[in-house]
């Protein structure tokens, strides 16, 4: 048989193996991935609520000196009994000390402090290294309606503004501290002290913000102005026109009004500016109420961990490949001694019992397997040879038995098929036997006045009674030569059969001599079926009586039985392989279908009812079927 | 078809030996093996059961022929038993019946057997 490459066991035992490998490394690069995204999601909610905070702190810490100048100004002026000189003389020392502090001022109720001056606003700020003097208390300024001293005094309590554009001092952007001024005796409201920052610097830390590759952070007020923006173009911008326009503003600010506590937060938002998902963390800055905003895509890692997966599945596909590559060659390598193995079947099959075998140097399944095989060889090329053996023989006793067959059949006249069509009579006889020698015989001898005749069935079939039809036959001739009458002849031959016959052969037979001018007939039987009459009246058996088979029993007399021929009577006589021939039913021929078929045969002729008798027997016991038993007919007519 | 052969014990050491089916020029050996490894000289009693015999050809007449000469020999008992018209019939076209002891049935044969017994200690 021929393999198809696609079955046999080198690929199947591949297919199997690197399916589960692509299965199994499929599982793991899949849950790795999955894995991996769910620590990145709370690592990069880490970084980014770190960030925040560090950002927090930073921008906190200037926040907190520059409160710290303004208190401490706003202390040192409220001592009662100051003057104007001092009070000059106190700011110009607290503005240097915080280089973040860009001014500094100190702005009063009129007639509080001192008593002598309506309106007093000193305003120092840095310029380089110097400090520039501005009088804050001017008509045009009117400084008691500005928002950063109305609203304190009226809130009564420190307060940061918002981010503004400064065009009277440093021309810039800042946030001022206002802190309310107590008188120390009366402890009235007497006035504010300021501190001024520039948010330059804001823009700095906002830049300095970063998470990831692309993360960014920015800062924005209480409002939701943006102060500081890494994109400097959307600096003092709303903040719904900073995120992008996939986001809905009101969403945004729902998440801002709902994380709006002190304590940070971290949510998870689409991107505004890219695709995926963004982390974004929100802390507000204690003092102002601004927030800090960090946003980190998702993305910037996300590539990372899918990077990773990419290379984990080329390390995994190359593995699977050479996997398969290794299954290949090493099924090959224990399989190949399979497929010569089949060849030299093949060869052997076909005859050649020389054919090569693959060498049965393994120590495995298939050397002993190719062991065994040699072995089986062997056996095979003895047995054949045994076979040719036996075959000569049983060749060279066929010859002999057809040999035996020739010397039996000219022991009887005709070679076992005789017709003769005299004045007196017809005689029809056929022996056939079942194998090629049988144990079934007859006899004729014509003499002067008389026909003698004998039918006769050695027990089984075969060369053991090929020999003693051979012996029977013999003393059949002796009788005829002593001329003695049919049941001399029987007690005679049955004396002699009997002696010494441990193997109890016996033969049934039926013997007879005519006297051809009269009709007149003796007969004996032995044990023998009663021969058939058929005269032009009816068709009958006709019983002879008489004794037991030859061979059985020694000191029997067989009598003479004396009848009558009519004129044209037919006497046939057989052997049980006609009336015991079997169908492919088991069913018997029988006597009375003989009968039967004889009254209904037209011709009297003795080898037409011959023939047709045979083959109604052979027709009845089918053509395949090998014959029985050995057939005998003996038919004399009388005219 | 084949034969079917089961020998069982009987009484004072006897055998029955029953055969179905077909005895003949095929299956006789089968009988004749069986009859050469079961009858031994200590059998005094050989009963053949053909009770199940549909057929009986001149080559199983044979093997039984040899059976009883072999049990005559001994001075057993060779006893034939159940044996239906058909094959009964064989028996009577060669006369072989005649010295036979021939039963057609079980009954008979025990009555016989019986006779047998009361004539041995009518003996002793």
């Amino acid at each position: 048989m021929k393999i198809k490459s696609s079955q046999s066991l080198a690929s199947r035992l591949s297919l199997w193996i690197v399916s589960l490998a692509i299965v199994i490394f499929t599982s793991v690069i899949t849950t790795n991935n999955y894995l991996s995204r769910a620590l990145l999601d709370d690592y990069v909610d880490k970084l980014a609520r770190a960030a925040t905070s560090s950002t927090v702190d930073k921008i906190e810490s200037v926040f907190d000196r520059a409160e710290s100048s303004a208190d401490s100004l706003a202390s040192v002026v409220a001592i009662a009994g100051t003057t104007e000189d001092e009070v000059h003389k106190a700011i110009k020392s607290l503005l240097p000390i915080n280089a973040q502090t860009f001014g500094m001022s100190v702005a009063l109720e009129p007639h509080s402090l001192l008593d002598t001056v309506a309106d007093f606003a000193p305003y120092y700020y840095k310029k380089g290294e110097a400090l520039i003097y501005e009088n804050l208390a001017t008509d045009d300024y009117d400084y008691r309606n500005q928002f950063w001293y109305s609203e304190t005094k009226k809130i009564n309590a420190p307060l940061w503004s918002d981010p503004y554009f400064d065009e009277g001092g440093g021309n810039v952007q800042m946030i001022t501290y206002s802190k309310p001024i107590y008188h120390s005796v009366t402890k009235e409201f007497a006035g504010i002290a300021t501190a001024d920052i520039k948010l330059a610097w804001l823009d700095k830390i906002a830049d300095e913000i970063k998470v990831g590759r692309t993360g960014y952070g920015y800062i924005i007020s209480r409002n939701d102005i943006v102060i500081a923006h890494p994109d400097r173009s959307l600096n003092m911008k709303n903040l719904a026109d900073v995120v992008s326009d996939d986001i809905k503003p009101e969403d945004w600010q729902k998440y801002l009004d709902s994380k709006s506590s002190s304590a940070s937060v971290s949510l998870k938002v689409p991107c505004p500016y890219q695709e995926g998902n963004c982390r974004v963390a929100i802390e507000s800055l204690a003092n102002t109420g601004w927030k800090v905003i960090v946003v980190s895509p998702e993305q910037d890692y996300l590539s990372d961990i899918n990077r990773l997966t990419r290379n984990i599945s080329y390390v995994a596909a190359s593995g699977i490949i050479i996997l398969f590559l290794v299954i290949m060659v090493v099924t090959h390598r224990l399989t190949s001694p399979l497929s010569n193995l089949a060849l030299a079947t093949k060869d052997i099959g076909a005859g050649n019992l020389d054919a090569a075998l693959p060498d049965a140097i393994r120590r495995d399944e298939i050397g002993a397997l190719t062991e065994d095989f040699s072995s089986m060889r062997s056996a095979l090329k003895t047995y054949i040879k045994e076979v040719r053996t036996a075959t000569a023989k049983q060749q060279k006793l066929e010859s002999e038995i057809q040999i035996a067959k020739d010397i039996q059949m000219s022991m009887i006249p005709q070679y076992g098929n005789a017709f003769i069509d005299s004045d007196e009579f017809q005689l029809y006889a056929l022996l056939r036997p079942a194998r090629t020698v049988g144990g079934d015989l007859y006899y004729f001898q014509q003499t002067d006045k008389s026909l003698h005749f004998i039918l006769g069935d050695v027990s089984d079939k075969g060369v053991p009674a090929a020999l003693f039809m051979a012996k029977t036959v013999t003393l059949y001739t002796r009788a005829l030569r002593d001329k003695l009458s049919p049941g001399e002849t029987f007690t005679m031959m049955n004396d002699i059969l009997a002696e010494n016959n441990d193997a109890c052969m016996f033969v049934t037979a039926l013997c007879g001599s005519i006297e051809l001018k009269t009709g007149s007939i003796v007969m004996s039987n032995a044990g023998h079926m009663d021969p058939i009459i058929r005269d032009p009246v009816d068709t009958r058996a006709q019983e002879i009586k008489g004794a037991t088979a030859l061979g059985l029993m020694d000191a029997i007399d067989y009598p003479d039985i004396e009848f009558r021929l009519e004129h044209d009577t037919s006497l046939i006589m057989y052997t049980d392989g006609i009336s015991e021939a079997h169908d492919v039913d088991n069913k018997q021929y029988s006597d009375e279908r003989l009968i039967e078929l004889i009254s209904s045969i037209e011709s009297s002729n003795s080898e037409d009812i011959g023939h047709k008798i045979i083959d109604s027997v052979d027709n009845f016991a089918g053509g395949d079927t090998e014959q029985f038993d050995d057939i005998t007919l003996l038919i004399i007519r009388y005219h | 078809m084949s034969l079917d052969i089961v020998i069982t014990p009987e009484a004072n050491n006897g055998k029955r030996i029953s055969i179905a089916g077909s005895l003949d020029s095929n299956t006789a050996p089968q009988l004749q093996q069986s009859i050469d490894n079961e009858i031994s000289d200590s059998v005094t009693a050989t009963i053949i059961d053909f009770n199940g015999l549909d057929f009986l050809s001149s080559a199983g007449l044979r093997v039984i022929f040899k059976a009883k000469k072999l049990m005559d020999g001994n001075g057993g008992k060779f006893l034939l038993v159940n044996l239906q018209p058909q094959i009964k019939k064989v028996f009577e076209i060669i006369k072989a019946l005649d010295g036979m002891n021939v039963f057609k049935d079980q009954e008979e044969m025990d009555e016989y057997l019986a006779a047998m017994q009361d004539k041995v200690k009518e003996g002793e």
